[in-house]
């Protein structure tokens, strides 16, 4: 009791509990999009690929996390462009724009002092500051108003692409909101978790929500529940078990995602 | 007063793929309040001239007014049933939310749900027969009760035209026979075109046929429209038409037409 004590009256965990939350509450909300449409290594992929817009703002001296933003969003618009058809697949496509993003990303920030490319990788909650804080929460409050202020026409194009554009509902134009937002939100998060491991507050806490809910209006209540659950109970493990806090909340998602569908599974069985 | 049908008009609409005519050059008119099949063979164009008719492709040349209009302005008039409904094993969605979703473009965004428009969905539902069950998920139904709730979503927006991409296909005969009374009712207030290559949905009921294969083969009254020769140019010489009471009767039954 006395270590919990201490543990929340330290500045710096607070500003980690804060921003984890923060990061997995966004996810959570933006991840059920992409769940519902079939995205999810799209999602991992674009954390990956934004390596290369923090390398690029390292390079010009402005803060990695808006270059990160401004070049994820370039690349999602880039994909939705580019749209199907051609004689290379989709998904082919996807895998050169990242793997090449990443790679530069890489080169980039290998260059660059203080562990800049180990931060990015795997996230860097502890050293978080007031102003890191306040700027996620800001960034993340405006999205999720958006995300909400539009969710019945993003449901019906993530459900229902054809019947949207027949009752005048712009797929591509709601496909492009999606796409930034989820753009956004992977850059966000990814300073909480890091690039390689924010496709599990990505996809663990929705695809839970979605099994267990009966619509898919209640999935984003219930994931926002599971994803910041995991992402506080993640942090508090790290600190106590001097693990990496990223890798704990991916960690604790993926059991928490492996408990919940065996018990799903057994309670399927038995009726 | 009740809402009333409204007229479609096409002229000379052709649709070319990859060098490839797909319609040629097809002109018809339905009339207010008219039940119209767009009837034909696999391959025959009918679902790209539904595509056509609800905008999500595009005529390379000819003319398509609705309601005197074109598509763009009267989009909220028109209602889309689209062909093989299935639900998506990974998306939980409940039987009213799934009735809401019609409704999406009239609310616009930045709007939310009111009680007029669950009002709206309870009705659309009772009208086919899935009153109370709003609460239900879409993927415990069966393939009818499906279609059904994507016919619901289409009526929830109270359209003057209802467009049905083979509504009956895939399902069994007595939910099949309801969906065809719910069409032959719904069409006191709007205009219905029905696209299908199944003779058996073919009723008294039925004002018009078109009869499409690439071109508009016959158009007309059902006996006229499905003649030994139209038939014969839609499936080859051998197909004959199975007239009862002179016309392609969809009920089977022992008596006489009476």
């Amino acid at each position: 009791m006395m270590f919990l004590n201490e543990l929340f009256s330290d500045p710096y965990v607070l500003r980690a509990l804060a921003v984890a939350a923060v990061a997995a509450l966004l996810c959570a909300v933006v991840g059920v999009y992409v769940v519902v449409r079939g995205i999810s290594f799209a999602g991992d992929g674009l954390s990956h690929a934004s390596l290369a817009g923090a390398g690029f703002a390292r390079l010009m001296g402005i803060p990695p996390l808006w270059g990160a933003v401004g070049y994820a969003c370039f690349l999602s618009a880039l994909i939705s462009r580019l749209g199907g058809g051609g004689k290379l697949r989709e998904d082919a496509r996807l895998a050169v724009l990242f793997t090449g993003s990443m790679a530069v990303g890489f080169v980039l920030l290998s260059k660059q002092p203080g562990g800049a490319l180990t931060g990015a990788l795997f996230g860097s909650l502890l050293p978080l500051g007031v102003n890191d804080v306040v700027a996620i929460s800001a960034a993340a409050v405006l999205l999720l108003v958006s995300v909400k202020a539009l969710q019945k026409e993003l449901l019906l194009v993530a459900v229902d692409e054809e019947f949207a554009a027949v009752t005048g509902v712009s797929p591509s134009r709601y496909l492009l909101v999606m796409d930034l937002a989820i753009a956004f939100t992977v850059v966000i998060a990814s300073k909480a978790v890091g690039v390689l491991l924010v496709s599990s507050l990505l996809v663990v806490p929705p695809s839970i929500a979605l099994v267990a809910v009966r619509d898919i209006e209640q999935a984003f209540s219930v994931s926002a529940g599971i994803g910041v659950a995991v992402s506080l109970i993640g942090v508090v493990l790290s600190v106590l078990l001097d693990t990496p806090p990223g890798a704990t909340i991916a960690l604790v998602s993926a059991v928490v995602f492996i408990i919940f569908m065996a018990a799903h599974r057994f309670r399927g069985r038995r009726h | 007063m009740r809402a009333q049908g409204i007229a479609v008009e096409c002229r000379d609409v052709s649709v070319r793929r990859q060098g490839k005519d797909i319609l040629e050059r097809i002109s018809f008119a339905l009339e207010p309040g008219s039940l119209t099949l767009l009837f034909g063979p696999n391959g025959g164009g009918k679902s790209t001239l539904l595509k056509v008719l609800v905008g999500l492709e595009k005529a390379e040349s000819g003319e398509l007014l609705i309601d005197k209009k074109p598509l763009e302005l009267a989009r909220n008039l028109v209602g889309y049933v689209p062909q093989r409904v299935i639900a998506q094993p990974h998306i939980p969605l409940s039987v009213s939310h799934a009735v809401l979703m019609g409704l999406t473009a009239l609310r616009g965004p930045f709007q939310r749900w009111n009680n007029e428009d669950h009002r709206r969905v309870s009705i659309a539902l009772d009208e086919v027969e899935l009153g109370g069950r709003e609460l239900d998920d879409i993927r415990s139904l069966s393939g009818g009760e499906l279609q059904r709730v994507y016919i619901a979503r289409a009526l929830v927006r109270e359209p003057r035209l209802l467009l049905l991409d083979e509504a009956t296909s895939g399902i069994d005969v007595g939910v099949k026979s309801s969906i065809l009374s719910l069409v032959e009712r719904l069409k006191e207030r709007m205009t219905i075109l029905f696209v299908t290559h199944d003779m058996s949905v073919v009723s008294e009921a039925v004002d018009e046929v078109l009869c499409l294969q690439r071109t508009l083969v016959a158009h007309g009254r059902p006996s006229e429209a499905l003649s030994a020769e139209s038939m014969a140019v839609m499936y080859g010489s051998e197909a004959q038409p199975f007239m009862h009471c002179h016309l392609p009767h969809r009920h089977v039954h022992s008596g006489g037409c009476g």
